[in-house]
């Protein structure tokens, strides 16, 4: 991803595309959670993305059931709502494909950062009602840039240890970029089990719930 | 009600014997060894065969196909619960996907629904909301329960005096819809 130069008019930001082919960074947190996806007999996996193919044949052969919740739309509108009540939808949604099983492992990819801070709280504390003890969350906070894509979807496995970053992308949306103690303050119920900073200036979080 | 492309060894026999009293017409585009299911066709009811099928129709009900494979091309909508060996879908689909050996989401397929399948395979750009279940017990339970619902309903059907109805053109195919069933019936 390119970083915004300090002090840009949004303007001029919103002209810019990523036009770099397709990189690849080393996800460190993503192969830890591919592990313990293989040490969990029958694990089940919410992905809030679409299904993709390669994160299918990363799973094939675990016996995991996963649960693909295909939400970008969905995200994208609830950030700009002003109040947590705008994540009614999409946890609405979850509650409804996550049954009758709690989920093991979420991959939350980049969509947290389409929230604002109180649909955030919100919809993490709806998660962990959806998720067994001990549950990992897997997320990409934009750090570096100042500016993101206008709905989620930027990043895909690439292989068991890198993700896969699409380029060609606008970049007109102001990113949250929060800190590690935003979460924290957002996600009371999860504890920050690691975080860091990838090639591309995201960072890698592993949440682990904490009941 | 089905569009027949088969051309197997009795094809001969059956071009000889007397013209069926239900209509089939050969889809010359079908490739040879399945039924199909044409697009101006809608079935309300479940769906038994013992041949590859592939459906262009409307389908509201359950499919079962368990040794064969089922193909929902571009035009099919189904909503369904689908049953078979192999799936491969091209349209949409509202309804769990059952497939023992393998489960295919083409780019253009729509799929609102659950899948039972150790192997699944997604094309880029296919639309999917719902659960994929890749664990080989959850696809041999599922397949044994439908077994067991579909004997029953078998069962109901054979007391009540009703005779299966076959495909004229093989005498192999077992499928039919709530209204044929009703009809037989009576």
């Amino acid at each position: 991803m390119r970083v915004a130069r300090s002090g840009e008019p949004r303007g001029a930001a919103t002209a810019r595309m990523m036009s770099d082919p397709p990189s690849r960074v080393r996800a460190p947190f993503f192969k830890t959670v591919l592990e313990q996806i293989g040490e969990t007999p029958r694990p089940v996996i919410l992905e809030l993305g679409a299904a993709r193919q390669d994160l299918l044949a990363l799973l094939h052969g675990s016996g995991c059931r996963l649960i693909v919740a295909n939400l970008a739309t969905a995200f994208a509108d609830a950030g700009q709502a002003n109040d947590s009540g705008g994540i009614a939808p999409i946890t609405d949604v979850l509650r409804e494909l996550c049954q009758p099983e709690p989920v093991d492992i979420v991959f939350a990819w980049d969509f947290l950062n389409f929230l604002d801070v109180q649909a955030l709280a919100s919809f993490m504390s709806n998660l962990a009602m959806l998720c067994r003890p001990r549950a990992s969350v897997h997320a990409l906070i934009v750090y570096a840039e100042r500016l993101m894509p206008q709905r989620p979807g930027l990043l895909e496995p690439a292989d068991a240890a890198h993700l896969r970053v699409h380029t060609g992308v606008e970049l007109d949306r102001i990113a949250p970029r929060y800190s590690p103690d935003d979460l924290r303050r957002c996600t009371p119920a999860y504890d920050i089990d690691g975080v860091r900073l990838l090639g591309n200036g995201m960072q890698e979080y592993l949440f682990k719930l904490r009941r | 009600m089905f569009e027949l492309s088969k051309k197997d060894p009795t094809e001969a026999d059956t071009a000889q014997s007397p013209k069926p009293s239900r209509s089939y017409r050969t889809a010359s585009a079908a490739p040879e060894g399945y039924a199909v299911i044409g697009r101006s066709i809608k079935i309300v009811g479940d769906l038994q065969g013992d041949e590859d099928l592939r459906i262009e129709g409307d389908i509201d009900g359950t499919i079962q196909l368990l040794n064969h494979s089922l193909t929902i091309g571009a035009e099919g909508r189904i909503n369904a619960d689908a049953y078979a060996k192999s799936v491969i879908i091209d349209g949409e689909i509202n309804g769990d996907v059952h497939g023992s050996e393998c489960v295919t989401i083409r780019s253009k397929a729509r799929v609102v629904g659950n899948i039972v399948s150790s192997r699944v395979s997604l094309e880029e750009g296919a639309q999917f909301r719902g659960s994929i279940d890749m664990d080989p017990n959850s696809v041999k339970s599922a397949l044994e329960k439908v077994q067991i619902q579909f004997a029953v309903k078998d069962g109901a059907r054979d007391v009540s005096g009703a005779s299966p109805i076959r495909s004229e053109s093989t005498g192999r195919a077992e499928t039919k819809t709530v209204a044929e069933k009703a009809a037989a019936k009576s």
